[in-house]
């Protein structure tokens, strides 16, 4: 650890403190991720082993580079690229000033590009939302904390459904769904798009599961077998009173352009077999205005 | 279809495919070697002298077979398929005429589609027929074998008495080989020992047939109805170049398991007094300061890399040198799964303390690296194929695997083992007792099949790196399946009860088996999601059932 001077205290992980520091040899700033290691409890922390071993694969602009890791004083050190800030400390710097179109189609971009990388390569990341987003200095987007993250594709009997902060999670993960793929960190990236372009107004805040849901589907109507085959056999299924959409998303997106709602409708779709996928929402009208 | 014809005395040599749906090493429960065990299971019928020229009149089975209570039969309906008759045509025309001659049919046809085995079952029927029965005794079971090598080694064949037609005039093309009615059958066995036959142009086509039908690397079994077990089981090998050159490897090994016993004894002397090898996976000490592990140590010191960080998570794709081990004069100064690409830099992990830190990387980089290969999932299995003796002809060459007894081929296996990887401090056998017991646990905890084939490879990989010992192994199994249920989803309380239950059936205490945990992670170079086709070779052996 003497390779890095500590500067500040950045805030606080899943598993442990984050720093700010500065390697003494580049004069580099990383940032430290400590992870407590307790010998006499379940070692160490699944999250910390999932970070590892998938970050040391992911290398990508959009994904948060994983330099090193450093084991002293009974302590797991991870050392990360160094980033600004988080998505949501950007929203709260906006203080509600609307973002410009040009960069919510960019950060949304980037967000799917990551997405798309990751899961090129079989990585699920299960915990979408603005804390973990990073953004530098250049407004550059990152994807971090893969400490719920996974790899997918593998025969495992069930995949956990507890898995991303409720105001995230998808209809399908809400009603207990243990087999899941890339469409979970899709319905995530709606959610944040829409935040994006509310600058911080979450879309779905619910309270619990149920709350969730409800909101949910007073937005999207309530799912039937119909437009959802198979719905009721989820494990925590129970049916909702019928509810149909009553407000337009204009009124819930009033900043994002007409492609921007049909994007976001896509992400937006209860039956996961239904949801686009990250490639081609790369592929949406709404991104190509970037290239043009 | 004639009642009668199912009391004719026959024999039947029947091919039939039969272990295409196991796809591992074929003790699998499917695998009865004598589904046709029976008499009267089946027998070809055949076609009534009115039909006697349409030599494409399919011959099918006797009904009935499925009335024996006690056939044990996996693929009833294999023995109707198309393939099979078709395959038998040839044969029907050469029963034409024969009104009272059982037919035999020599089942050599391996047209399935999905044959990768083929069984040969020499069917008789409880009639009192002499030939019958004196097969039924040791001393002739050992004179058949004979018979059948002389079959199999003679291109001339004159000698086959395993099954023999009477009639030379028939055109030793059509033909395969046919049965008398019982009255011929005795006579036919007076003659067993008459060499040189007229009918002994009749073998040809058996051969040929069997040489040109079956595929390369199919067994074939040859069991007998009254026991049960295989006589013989052969396959039939293209011999060429290549097969030469194994040939002579298996002809050298005798020589080399004298030698591997020399080394066994040596190794195990070394192993008792040092009490563990220099290469094994070592533990960390949590409460130690001095502990500092640092990835990517080396990296700093390479000049054709420019940042000392990325070269952990560059995997070495070329060939890999495991570098030799540093006689660890003190305990906190050793090094684990240093290893060093091609490229002269990669070291996955590293493990000493600050003030040694200078010393061990010179030492280090003017070391000879052993060659270290690639994880196999398959390979520890292939060491058990078991011994075999290549019969080679000139035209064909047989195998023949041994059968030992459970402790001799336990000794042979694990010398085996031995042999070929002579870097590892672990027999076969323990390694698969400590496999097993890792799946005992996992059948505690409910523990997903995926997840232990992912401890099994986590394991292994370990194991073919050299770094399991003595004192280390029981954890490492453990800690295997501990790091693999982390990485699948399992709950705190699972792991939580899994480490109790852990501690309880190997033995050891948490504080040791945790001590592993980042030493096993490192040591894989935390590549803790391993590409499926490393754990699907387990995670199928796991689904059937069959480690």
């Amino acid at each position: 650890m003497q390779k890095y001077d500590k500067l500040d205290k950045i805030g606080e992980g899943t598993y442990g403190m984050v720093f700010k520091a500065r390697n003494k040899e580049t004069g580099e700033i990383v940032a430290l991720k400590r992870v407590r290691l307790d010998d006499d409890d379940e070692g160490v922390p699944s999250s910390a082993l999932r970070e590892i071993c998938l970050l040391r694969e992911l290398k990508h602009p959009n994904v948060v580079r994983l330099f090193d890791v450093v084991h002293s004083e009974g302590k797991l050190t991870l050392v990360f690229e160094f980033c600004e800030q988080d998505l949501k400390k950007f929203f709260d710097s906006m203080n509600l000033q609307p973002i410009e179109p040009s960069l919510v189609r960019s950060l949304m971009q980037q967000l799917l590009k990551g997405l798309y990388y990751c899961h090129s390569r079989h990585v699920l990341h299960r915990d979408l939302k603005p804390q973990n987003l990073l953004l530098d200095s250049s407004m550059q987007l990152k994807l971090a904390d893969f400490g719920l993250a996974r790899a997918f594709g593998v025969p495992v009997r069930c995949y956990s459904a507890e898995v991303v902060t409720l105001w995230y999670r998808p209809p399908d993960v809400l009603f207990g769904a243990k087999l899941y793929n890339c469409s979970i960190d899709m319905w995530s990236a709606g959610c944040i798009f829409a935040e994006i372009s509310n600058v911080g107004r979450p879309l779905f805040p619910g309270s619990d599961v149920d709350d969730q849901l409800k909101r949910i589907f007073k937005q999207l109507g309530t799912p039937n077998e119909d437009n959802w085959p198979a719905v009721s056999t989820l494990p925590d299924y129970k049916p909702f009173p019928t509810m149909h959409p009553s407000i337009s998303w204009s009124q819930i997106v009033p900043n994002l352009s007409s492609l921007g709602r049909d994007l976001l409708q896509k992400l937006l779709v209860c039956n996961p077999a239904g949801r686009m996928d990250s490639e081609s929402a790369l592929k949406h009208p709404y991104f190509s205005a970037i290239e043009n | 279809m004639k009642h009668s014809d199912r009391h004719a005395n026959y024999r039947i040599l029947v091919a039939q495919n039969f272990l295409s749906n196991i796809s591992l090493s074929g003790d699998h429960d499917d695998t009865n070697l004598c589904i046709f065990k029976k008499p009267g299971f089946q027998k070809i019928s055949r076609p009534s002298p009115s039909t006697r020229d349409t030599s494409s009149q399919p011959v099918t089975f006797e009904k009935g077979f499925s009335e024996e209570p006690s056939i044990s039969i996996q693929k009833p309906s294999a023995t109707t398929r198309p393939d099979f008759h078709a395959s038998q045509n040839l044969y029907s025309q050469s029963q034409l005429g024969y009104h009272k001659a059982s037919a035999v049919t020599l089942g050599t046809q391996l047209s399935f589609p999905d044959t990768t085995s083929s069984l040969v079952l020499i069917e008789e029927n409880d009639e009192n027929v002499p030939y019958a029965q004196s097969t039924r005794t040791p001393g002739k079971q050992k004179s058949f074998l004979r018979k059948l090598v002389k079959i199999m080694s003679t291109d001339d064949m004159k000698a086959n008495r395993l099954i023999r037609g009477r009639q030379s005039s028939i055109d030793g093309a059509s033909i395969g080989m046919r049965q008398k009615d019982q009255s011929q059958e005795s006579q036919m066995t007076e003659d067993a020992m008459r060499p040189g036959s007229p009918l002994s142009l009749a073998q040809f086509p058996f051969l040929k047939r069997y040489r040109t039908s079956s595929d390369r690397g199919e067994r074939v079994y040859i069991c007998l109805e009254w026991s049960n077990y295989p006589m013989s089981i052969f396959c039939y090998r293209q011999f060429n170049a290549d097969e030469k050159e194994k040939e002579k490897k298996t002809q050298a090994t005798p020589m080399r398991i004298t030698l591997s016993r020399g080394i066994f004894q040596s190794s195990d002397r070394l192993r008792n007094t040092s009490g563990c090898s220099i290469d094994e996976l070592r533990p960390f000490n949590f409460g130690d300061k001095e502990d500092h592990l640092i990835f990517g140590q080396l990296f700093r010191r390479s000049r054709r890399m420019t940042s000392p960080f990325f070269m952990l998570f560059e995997r070495p794709k070329k060939l890999e040198r495991r570098a030799s081990h540093l006689q660890a004069d003190s305990s906190d100064r050793f090094l684990l799964s240093s290893s060093q690409t091609s490229a002269g830099a990669i070291r996955a992990f590293e493990h000493v303390s600050n003030d040694d830190e200078e010393i061990e990387m010179d030492d280090l980089e003017t070391m000879d690296g052993v060659a270290e290969k690639e994880y196999d999932p398959t390979a520890f299995d292939e060491v058990e194929m078991g011994r075999k003796t290549v019969v080679r002809l000139e035209t064909f060459s047989g195998t023949t695997f041994h059968f030992l007894n459970n402790a001799k081929a336990k000794t042979a296996m694990n010398e085996t083992f031995l042999e070929r990887y002579p870097h590892i401090h672990l027999t076969l056998s323990k390694l698969r007792s400590l496999k097993r017991e890792m799946w005992q646990l996992a059948k505690k905890e409910h523990i997903d099949e995926y997840t232990l084939a992912q401890a099994f490879c986590y394991f292994e990989q370990i194991v073919s790196k050299g770094l399991i010992s003595k004192t280390n192994r029981k954890c490492v199994a453990g800690v295997s399946l501990l790091v693999s249920m982390k990485l699948n989803d399992y709950s705190k309380q699972v792991v939580r009860k899994y480490l109790e239950h852990a501690e309880d059936q190997l033995r050891v205490s948490r504080h040791d088996l945790l001590s592993y945990e980042l030493p096993l992670c490192s040591a894989l170079k935390f590549d803790l999601f391993p590409i499926e086709s490393l754990v699907i070779p387990h995670y199928e052996k796991l689904i059937f059932d069959v480690t």
